[in-house]
């Protein structure tokens, strides 16, 4: 049994301690595969802090290194994991800015020079990478059963049958003040909770482990969820300007835009245009949409909700708006047939926002924020979080990620993991003159210096946080000359953990990664 | 928003049903509930809804951010050698920096790393 084997302690032996001038991987950047380093554990005595005000005295680079082997379509990957931090140095002047607690899985026996190496980070911001870690592309993953609510807690940890291991090497990095992520002095945690100073430092992260590791020839990728993806847009501009040329991005469940989002800024300027196709996708999931459609008739319906919320939804709530105008009658019953929402509703609500959407589509249920095909009975949050797809799945991540680093990784630590910080409450979200991020000049900017980056944009239909309609918009805005590809799923914000969705969304990220390389 | 109390939560929630953890595996933190993106409200209140940039107003603004990140390399006399990229941190200038100096003057102006990025393929004005 799984849970079993993740009890399954690892001798503690001794810390790998990496020398400063590099070397943790030991692998040569263009010869041929080299050796995997002998296992070690690691029992890191730091206790990290993810209070705004903190810092380390000094930086510790250490890990952990353990060797696995899990069997994935039919074939048995090899692989190491390494699990401990590396320092995040200031570009030219060399100094300790934060030491970033990362785990690493490299494929044994691969030339590292044609290896390529993937980035991955969820958002918040304040998040911890544990979501993506042990819910997507990993080579172990939580079952989740989503959008069930009925799969055995704490959820079960399995090989990865979707890992991406077979295509790219992986590395999951936590966000400073998550995890065990934190400033060195007399930077503090703060220092880096900001648009700017948080992309800046994770570039500082990469290019560290570019450096340590010898990897400055790999393919390199990134992929961020949520405002991960707000992160990567910064990201890519600061890693092209910086020289570390980036072959592919992939974005899942973008907020490139804060302003188009109708939720993040006050619905008194902004439509909720982009949540209007969500709403569709939902109430044909549920099956109180008008028609139902089939599962092959899906991309049609959407084709419809789209341009419905385009051409008729947003310049009549523009008008609203602007002027109070009200509604045309035909547009307020193709919205009812097309969300299952009343047209009464329609016509006192007409800029629905999306927690009203939750919180009134399916009488005496509430349905999820980041999924809405998870649904709970009432309207009372639990604990403050009124997301049952995220209240529901929480416990067992916050469980299971401590316990997977120190018995399957070897990584041990008297503090705590932090899944989620405060930071939201107190970062800095302005970003070129912008109270709120507009990201989408970022992505042009590494365009203009890297014409051959691509750009993989994975969606769920289901997603009430980040919309699919509003993402496509905000991208349009780059035209034809950027390499984008947009794929959308039936599922949810983390649509990964659907166990339909993620086989589908493996194959495209494959395929990405294929095309990416050029072969 | 809620903090601290949803953490509380986490940390109980499996105290009964999962004894006796490996060495020092804590349960993991969760100090607010998770909601991204999500911005503070009076935050929300300050945003300004422009309409957003595209087509030759994004290509403007990407040339405006090249720009400013070039100057301020280059200093008052808006030149930039080889040694001055590489101590500001423009590893992608450094790098291609003999292309970009066509003229071999040691030594390269705005404009000159925008046609090089022109010549590239890149969408400027």
């Amino acid at each position: 049994m799984d849970f079993q084997r993740a009890r399954r302690a690892l001798p503690i032996v001794a810390a790998l301690l990496l020398a400063a001038c590099g070397g943790g991987g030991g692998s040569s950047g263009s010869g041929p595969a080299p050796p995997p380093p002998q296992s070690q554990s690691y029992l890191d005595p730091t206790a990290y802090s993810s209070a705004g005000g903190a810092s380390l005295a000094q930086p510790v680079e250490t890990a952990s290194v353990t060797h696995h082997a899990i069997a994935v379509g039919g074939t048995t990957l090899h692989y190491t994991a390494t699990a401990g931090h590396l320092t995040a140095m200031a570009p030219v002047a060399g100094t300790a800015e934060a030491s970033f607690f990362y785990v690493a899985y490299t494929l044994d026996g691969a030339a590292p020079a044609a290896r390529p190496v993937t980035f991955f980070y969820n958002g918040g911001p304040g998040s911890a990478s544990a979501w993506l870690h042990l819910g997507s592309y990993g080579p172990r993953r939580l079952v989740t059963g989503m959008p069930r609510t009925d799969a055995p807690t704490p959820f079960a940890l399995v090989d990865n049958a979707e890992t991406l291991l077979d295509v790219s090497d992986l590395v999951f990095v936590d966000a400073i003040g998550s995890g065990y992520s934190e400033a060195i002095a007399p930077n503090i945690n703060r220092t880096f909770w900001g648009v700017d100073a948080d992309a800046a430092v994770f570039r500082d992260f990469v290019m560290r482990y570019v450096s340590v590791n010898q990897r400055e020839a790999s393919p390199k990728f990134l992929f961020g969820e949520s405002y991960g993806t707000t992160r990567s847009a910064v990201l890519s501009d600061l890693l092209e300007s910086a020289g570390v040329d980036l072959e592919g991005v992939v974005l899942q469940s973008a907020v490139l835009d804060y302003n188009s989002n109708c939720a993040l800024v006050a619905r008194i300027i902004q439509p909720c245009t982009g949540y209007v196709p969500s709403y569709a996708a939902t109430a044909a999931w549920f099956g109180v949409s008008r028609p139902v459609p089939a599962d092959s008739a899906l991309p049609d319906f959407l084709g419809q909700a789209r341009t419905l919320a385009s051409t008729r939804f947003d310049p009549e709530a523009r008008a609203a708006l602007a002027a109070g105008a009200q509604p045309d009658a035909a547009l307020i019953a193709d919205l009812a047939a097309f969300t299952g929402m009343p047209a009464g509703t329609w016509q006192s609500h007409f800029n629905m926002a999306p927690d009203f959407f939750r919180y009134n589509l399916l009488a005496g249920m509430t349905t999820g924020r980041y999924d809405a095909r998870v649904t709970v009975a009432g309207t009372t949050p639990p604990s403050g979080d009124d997301d049952p797809s995220s209240y529901l799945i929480t416990p067992s991540f916050a469980f299971r990620i401590g316990d997977y680093l120190a018995n399957e990784l070897g990584y041990t630590n008297p503090s705590g993991y932090t899944l989620l910080s405060n930071a939201i409450q107190s970062w800095n979200f302005s970003h070129d003159g912008r109270p709120l991020p507009d990201t989408v000049p970022d992505l042009a900017a590494a365009f203009a210096q890297n014409p051959r980056l691509k750009l993989l944009v994975f969606d769920g239909y289901d997603d009430l946080a980040t919309p699919f309609f509003t993402t496509e918009r905000d991208l349009a805005r780059l035209g034809g000359t950027a390499d984008v590809q947009v794929r959308g799923y039936v599922g949810g914000h983390m649509l990964y953990l659907d166990d339909a969705a993620r086989p589908q969304a493996k194959t495209d990220l494959a395929a990405f990664y294929r095309r990416a390389r050029g072969s | 928003m809620a903090p601290e109390r949803c953490g509380v939560a986490l940390m109980l929630a499996f105290a009964a049903a999962c004894a006796v953890p490996g060495a020092f595996a804590a349960e993991a933190k969760v100090e607010v509930p998770m909601r991204d993106p999500w911005v503070p409200p009076e935050l929300a209140k300050q945003a300004r809804v422009e309409p957003a940039s595209s087509g030759a107003q994004l290509r403007q603004e990407v040339e405006r951010k090249l720009r400013t990140r070039f100057e301020a390399a280059a200093g008052p006399g808006g030149l930039l050698t080889r040694e001055g990229a590489r101590a500001a941190g423009l590893g992608f200038i450094d790098r291609n920096f003999d292309a970009i100096d066509r003229r071999h003057a040691g030594r390269v102006g705005y404009a000159d790393y925008r046609q090089f990025l022109r010549d590239r393929g890149a969408a400027l004005e």
